[in-house]
């Protein structure tokens, strides 16, 4: 009934680190995985064919701004997104609700749905967990999420448990709605805000139901970093081992190593494509900004053990003299970006199958702080789990 | 040895068309890795003209990293008789360069990505207005995004060091506008050229590591628009030195047009503009009768190039009367506007115009194996006779075919005209890739069945039937025709 297999290949024997074969109708991912962020059916300008020479083989497009542009109608005449954009490869949407209250300053959230202004004609609108669900089978991605009451990450109060329990009340009527389970995998998300207690209530009472997989939702929104790792920590604790958890929106480097630790599959994050218009380059030693004068003369490419066709073909001192007011610049920067987001998946998942994660862990810690000041959140994190940063 | 050699000319009333070839090494000091190499050495580096440059900004074509040039250009190339351009770089959009590549050594091909290609070194961005006032008898000025900088031939000659291209061409003092310009600002600006032509020759012959590089002297349309004779005498005094003398740049006919909708370039990080210099319109309305008289006091056994956005019909007029050169700016304009071209009606009609150009089989969009067929939903394009179409028109919201029916470039492979629409609704960076990628495609396509047909007509005549067969298709002028002559008739009537 699923479309979805999960295989679990090795496991680390100190953390809750796992790598395993995803499998869904467009293809088989290997997990952890990173995605990237394609908002309207196209990935920052790079090709489908340039995405797959990178190893890229699932990425995210927006519920909100398809159903907007070019909307349901022309996506079912395409024959879903996979054709509309000629990917071939895998898919996740999200489900438009929390670009929805990100975006809209006026949206309002009712237990009927998500209620908004359109912003082209200043229409009344509403989307509903089955609306949702309805624009997303249209889109036909791999995985689809639930609609769910997003509420900022750092409210408190009764609101949190409203939107918690509402969240478990509208994926029963998106698993309702949900007319593809055969070839589209529905994931729920856990909410719960920052309240551990919440957070289990929330994980508990979703894997009552049938999920092929499950997010975890509603952080990385500005909150602590000591909360943050808390919420994902406790949500891993409760979720299946043997089904994938979703972490949204969630890619810095640093955070991705230390969520592996904690047990989590599955990221995505606009930040690597972001940044680079902003002429950001990632690497494992940190982020350099290749606007500084600095490297007008230097040389060499961004990360010389990089096999990207970026750090194959120009050095930072040409990339210094083109970013952010050449396409072409950010081109460039968004294939490494990209290119090192799945490197650094690829030495995880590697790690964890030789064994040597833990190992791997303090030396990309080392990397980013040769100083060894660590962050306290993100060496009690890896405590919690069994690494000992110092 | 001279680059340039004419394999045959076809001698009409309006000039000569002619066939030929340009040699243009890679600069043997730009390539110095083993891998590259081997690389550039797989790579022909004759040119059959007529023939493109294909136009840069800052070093890269608009939109076109490396990687995505090798799927544009690929080297095992499907069409026997295309060829994968040469780069022309401007120094005004590279002043910032300078400094770098002094110390890099390797020259601004590899410095910019782009190693296995000759560089062609010209002075001024083709697609941007050059302003009045600021030429001296110290030098021109070159306008970039930074702004003013003043070039002496001295620091000419310093950059074309650096950047090592495979050919260069020689400063001229461009601020000459017959409307406004007296007779001492010609005199002026006609010594200068003597002057900065003498000086870089000069100190070319004192460097002897520069022997690969070969100069195209400039020429102003506008001498001739003011003192036909006095041009004539100074173009004839350049060309003294012809064993220095590769090309030459005809100037001053594309570049004076300013863009009507002067628009604020876009740059990807959204703030600021980096585009308050005047842009140049696409030029189409060219003075040929000035032309031929600027191309008949030239000799023969030089190609000419002139810089500048023209479209494909104002191309062929211009290798009608014996040009041999163009750039890519075209393209680079179009990508901004989301238009494309579109040869579909003289590919119709190739085998019927040349027994040799090979026919593109219709080509085959790569849908996904679910996809089921589109064809009821393409509309009718019957009104699309014309050269060029601009996808950001709503009737390609649901348009699914590729952009062009005959084109087999990776866009029409892989993409539909409504996918292709909506990037552009979307402002997503991936729409002008992809247009770029079918027009340069386009452009190649276009300069080859030029060549084709050149080499196989044996008479003037044939060769001028033939390109005005194929103009009119481009122009849409069949139809147009057809309607002047029922407007004709009927007023006959009443
Ligand atoms: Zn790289
Ligand atoms: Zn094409």
């Amino acid at each position: 009934k699923s479309a979805l297999s999960f295989k679990i290949l090795a496991e680390c024997p100190v953390t809750k680190a796992r790598t395993s074969l995803m499998t869904l109708p467009h293809g088989t991912i290997e997990t952890p995985v990173f995605m990237p962020v394609g908002t309207q059916g196209s990935l920052k300008g790079l090709l489908p064919e340039q995405l797959e020479k990178l190893d890229c083989k699932l990425i995210l497009g927006n519920t909100y701004h398809l159903g907007n542009r070019p909307g349901t109608d022309l996506m079912k005449k395409a024959g879903g997104l996979h054709n509309f954009m000629h990917w071939p490869h895998c898919l996740l949407t999200d489900s438009g609700g929390f670009q929805m209250v990100s975006l809209l300053e006026l949206a309002e959230i009712t237990e009927e749905g998500v209620k908004f202004k359109s912003p082209y004609d200043g229409s009344e609108c509403m989307l509903t967990p089955e609306h949702s669900i309805q624009i997303q089978n249209t889109i036909g991605a791999d995985i689809i999420m639930q609609l769910d009451d997003v509420v900022s990450s750092t409210t408190t109060g009764p609101r949190v448990k409203e939107a918690m329990e509402r969240t478990i009340r509208w994926l029963d009527r998106c698993m309702a709605a949900h007319q593809f389970p055969e070839k589209q995998n529905l994931f729920p998300i856990v909410q719960g805000g920052l309240d551990p207690e919440l957070r289990k209530e929330c994980a508990k009472e979703l894997i009552k139901r049938d999920t092929p997989g499950f997010a975890i939702g509603g952080l990385s929104g500005g909150e602590s970093k000591d909360d943050f790792w808390r919420m994902v920590h406790i949500s891993t604790d409760i979720l299946p081992k043997i089904k994938p958890r979703y972490l949204m929106g969630v890619g810095f480097a640093e955070d991705l190593v230390v969520c592996c630790a904690l047990g989590v599959d599955m990221y995505d994050c606009v930040f690597p494509t972001r940044t680079a218009r902003f002429g950001c380059a990632l690497t494992f030693t940190g982020q350099i900004n290749l606007k500084q004068q600095k490297y007008s003369e230097d040389f060499s490419p961004i990360d010389p053990e990089c096999n990207c066709s970026t750090c194959t073909n120009y050095t930072k001192a040409y990339l210094q003299k083109i970013v952010t007011h050449e396409t072409v610049a950010c081109h460039l920067l968004t294939v490494h970006n990209v290119r090192f987001q799945m490197r650094l998946m690829e030495r995880i998942r590697s790690n964890i199958k030789n064994g040597t994660f833990v190992d791997f862990v303090k030396s990309f810690m080392l990397g980013i702080y040769p100083e060894k000041n660590y962050p306290t959140w993100s060496k009690e994190a890896l405590e919690a789990v069994g690494i000992n940063l110092s | 040895m001279k680059k340039f050699r004419v394999e045959k000319t076809l001698k009409t009333n309006s000039g000569s068309i002619r066939l030929g070839h340009l040699q243009l090494p890679v600069s043997s000091s730009g390539v110095v890795e083993d891998g590259d190499k081997k690389r550039s050495s797989e790579r022909k580096n004759d040119y059959g003209t007529p023939m493109f440059f294909l136009h840069t900004q800052t070093g890269s074509i608009p939109h076109i990293t490396a990687e995505v040039l090798q799927l544009i250009y690929p080297t095992s190339t499907p069409s026997i008789s295309s060829q994968t351009p040469p780069v022309q770089i401007s120094l005004d959009s590279t002043t910032k360069f300078m400094d770098a590549l002094k110390k890099f050594g390797k020259g601004v091909g590899k410095f910019v990505g782009l190693s296995d290609y000759p560089i062609f070194l010209t002075v001024h961005d083709p697609l941007y207005l050059l302003r009045s006032g600021h030429n001296d008898k110290f030098g021109i000025a070159l306008w970039s995004r930074h702004g003013r900088r003043p070039l002496s031939p001295q620091q000419y000659h310093e950059a074309a060091t650096a950047f090592k291209p495979s050919i260069c061409q020689v400063l001229s003092d461009y601020d000459v506008n017959p409307k406004i310009s007296g007779t001492k600002r010609l005199q002026k600006s006609l010594d200068r050229a003597e002057e900065y032509t003498s000086c870089i020759i000069k100190q070319q012959e004192t460097e002897p590591k520069n022997e690969a590089l070969g100069l195209f002297i400039t020429v102003e349309a506008s001498w001739f628009q003011m003192d036909e004779g006095r041009a004539t005498k100074t173009v004839l005094k350049l060309l003294e030195s012809q064993h220095q003398i590769e090309g030459v740049v005809l100037a001053g006919l594309t570049d004076r047009f300013p863009k009507k909708d002067v628009e604020v370039k876009k740059n990807p990080s959204g703030k600021g503009s980096s585009g308050e210099r005047e842009r140049v319109d696409i030029c189409q309305a060219l003075d040929v009768d000035l032309l031929e008289k600027i191309l008949q006091t030239l000799p023969p056994g030089l190609p000419k190039y002139i810089p500048g956005p023209l479209r494909i019909p104002e191309m062929m007029d211009l290798i009608a009367k014996g040009v041999d050169i163009f750039d890519s700016s075209v393209a680079s304009r179009m990508a901004d506007d989301a238009e494309v071209f579109l040869l579909d009606s003289v590919e119709a009609l190739l085998p019927s115009i040349s027994s040799t150009v090979v026919k593109l089989s219709s080509s085959l969009n790569e849908g996904l194996p679910e996809r089921e067929s589109n064809e009821k939903n393409q509309p009718s394009r019957e009104d699309e006779e014309g050269a060029v179409v601009s996808l950001k028109n709503k009737k390609y919201f649901d348009d699914f075919g590729p952009l062009s029916s005959f084109c087999v470039c990776y866009t029409c492979r892989k993409h539909t005209r409504s996918y292709i629409h909506h990037l552009y609704a979307t402002d997503e960076l991936l729409g002008p890739v992809l247009i770029q990628i079918h027009n340069l495609t386009a452009l190649d396509r276009f300069f080859s069945i030029m060549r084709t047909l050149i080499k196989e007509c044996d008479t003037p005549e044939s060769l001028q039937t033939k390109l005005d067969l194929i103009r009119n298709l481009l122009n849409n002028r069949i139809l147009r025709q057809a309607e002047e002559e029922e407007k004709v008739a009927v007023q006959a009537h009443v």
